[in-house]
């Protein structure tokens, strides 16, 4: 028995937007709290 | 063929006129803006050959491993965009010099990283090397193996004689040219098999030799196994953030904002033109079904589709086009690893008097005998170049994962720590890849990816903690904040 993943259109779109976008969310993110600490967010 | 061979003529020339050096790419280096950057990055990330490895893999595997593929790419390029950012901010040119910097051992560090980014650029050569071999085949007629070496030859003689002036395209050009390609493709695939739907209830039916059930392209991992899937994701979410390249582009920008963005714009550009791939491979299946001679070799899929169903004229410029991006991206990784080994090998540890003309000589002998063994490599065709490229990727991640992003992150990772991670984690993938299948038997199918990326972060932490702490310098660089804090606390 094979379980077949649900290739549709939809899902080719979401998970190529899903991992596309993915970095520039977290960019997104990291830049608003990279402001708020005066650009050094690391340690 | 004579217009094949005109038009790769006249796209060289053009590539040669719009070039720059290396050396110039260093000196623009922290001017990289926004665009540039992102179109560098892309076409640092993708290959004519990875052009012809991934719709071979996805013309034989379907779909099995398109949603881990793509959501490991997304993992990956979101730690690289975070680690990207670090480097920029303390403003190292390479990851050697991090490494050597963090790791406080000129030597030992410098040498072992040198050797092991040198094997690796082995191994990726023999990728380029056999996409030359197959596409220079389908142009010119002569045999696979004379195309690898004939072809081979002259870009290495030419690399040598051009020294260090030797030319790379212009990250931007490439990219574009890169983009055409694969919509080109893709635009061809739509026009004869249609959109997701339509080509999955053709390939429903397909039953074939690597997919022994009906309807196999459509399994979620098309008889590759879970394990398998889960190893391919993993190797290359490590992969990313550890390769020079990038790194060495992260430090290129303006400041670590540029550098951060840059990266997540760029993932955005390059996902497009994967599921380009993707689709243009698993629709290949759909579109020529199953041809003997793609299904003995799948990374000539596109060939078979270029040579056989595309007009001559749409062909001759794709095929142009990946011959010439093919060659460029030799010539980089030629001339990196000429360099690497003059300048972090023989200046540091043969020879450190050493003579502007004698590195040069080293440089142009190690540019041979590197372009040599993968020219050897690729000629004896023993490997899908799928395969071959995952297991580079597999190597850069467990050589340097955990030491760029523990060097980051936890003050108490030594040189010993670093040294041991490295050689070990490199050397276990390399030792799990050659016995594979007694591997794979022993550890119940676990992927051979796997047991180096565990030794190496075992090993990184236990000698760490073995060994004495990194040196209050090493602190004050790469963990300021981390010192204020422990000498506010011990006053």
């Amino acid at each position: 028995m094979i379980w077949q993943m649900p290739t549709t259109t939809f899902f080719v779109v979401l998970i190529s937007v899903i991992s596309g976008c993915f970095p520039m969310i977290l960019f997104l993110i990291w830049d608003k709290r990279s402001k708020s600490t005066g650009g050094n967010v690391r340690s | 063929m004579g217009v094949y061979a005109a038009i790769i003529i006249v796209i060289g020339w053009l590539g040669y006129k719009r070039t720059k050096s290396r050396d110039d790419f260093f000196v623009a280096g922290r001017s990289v803006g926004l665009f540039a950057g992102a179109a560098a990055f892309g076409s640092a990330f993708v290959s004519a050959s990875s052009m012809l490895a991934f719709t071979g893999f996805a013309y034989v595997y379907g779909w099995s491993i398109f949603p881990a593929r793509l959501l490991a790419f997304g993992v990956g390029w979101s730690v690289l965009m975070i680690v990207g950012g670090w480097f920029r901010q303390l403003g190292k040119v390479s990851l050697i010099d991090f490494l050597t910097s963090r790791y406080y051992d000129g030597k030992v560090v410098r040498v072992w990283a040198a050797i092991a980014i040198l094997s690796i650029q082995v191994v990726s050569l023999v990728v380029q090397f056999m996409g030359i071999g197959k596409v220079f085949n389908q142009i010119t007629g002569l045999s696979y193996a004379a195309s690898v070496v004939i072809v081979g030859i002259l870009v290495i003689l030419y690399v040598c004689m051009g020294g260090m002036k030797a030319v790379v395209w212009t990250d931007v050009f490439q990219y574009i040219i890169f983009f055409a390609a694969a919509c080109t493709i893709a635009m061809f695939c739509y026009a004869n098999a249609g959109w997701v739907d339509s080509i999955n209830s053709i390939i429903a039916g397909v039953v074939s030799p690597k997919n022994p059930v009906p309807g196999g392209m459509l399994n979620w991992n098309a008889g590759l196994g879970a394990w398998t899937i889960i190893g391919l994701a993993v190797s290359v979410a490590t992969q990313i953030p550890s390769t020079p390249n990038y790194i060495q582009l992260a430090s290129s920008t303006k400041d670590p904002r540029t550098s951060r963005l840059m990266f997540a714009l760029g993932s955005l550009l390059t996902t497009g033109f994967y599921v380009a791939l993707f689709y243009s491979g698993i629709a290949s299946r759909a579109i020529i079904g199953d041809v003997p001679s793609v299904i003995a070799d799948p990374d000539t899929v596109m060939l078979y589709m270029l040579r056989n169903l595309f007009p001559p004229v749409l062909a001759g410029f794709v095929l142009s086009a990946m011959a010439a991006a093919i060659m460029s991206t030799v010539d980089v990784v030629l001339l990196s690893a000429g360099t690497t080994l003059s300048h972090d090998i023989y200046s540091n540890l043969i020879n450190p008097n050493a003579t502007e003309s004698q590195s040069i000589k080293v440089a142009t002998i190690g540019t041979m005998v590197v372009g040599g063994l993968a020219i050897l490599g690729a000629a004896g065709r023993l490997f899908d170049m799928f395969w071959l490229g995952t297991f580079s990727a597999a190597l850069y991640g467990a050589s340097f994962f955990f030491p760029i992003i523990l060097g980051f992150c936890w003050p108490r990772a030594t040189k010993e720590g670093m040294i041991a991670s490295s050689v070990g984690g490199w050397a276990v993938t390399v030792l799990a890849t050659v016995f594979k299948q007694q591997w794979l038997a022993m550890s119940g199918g676990i992927p051979e990816y796997f047991p180096g990326l565990a030794v190496a972060i075992v090993l990184l932490v236990a000698v760490s903690l073995l060994t004495p702490e990194p040196p209050e310098r090493v602190l004050k660089e790469f963990f300021p904040q981390k010192l204020s804090r422990r000498n506010v606390a011990s006053a």
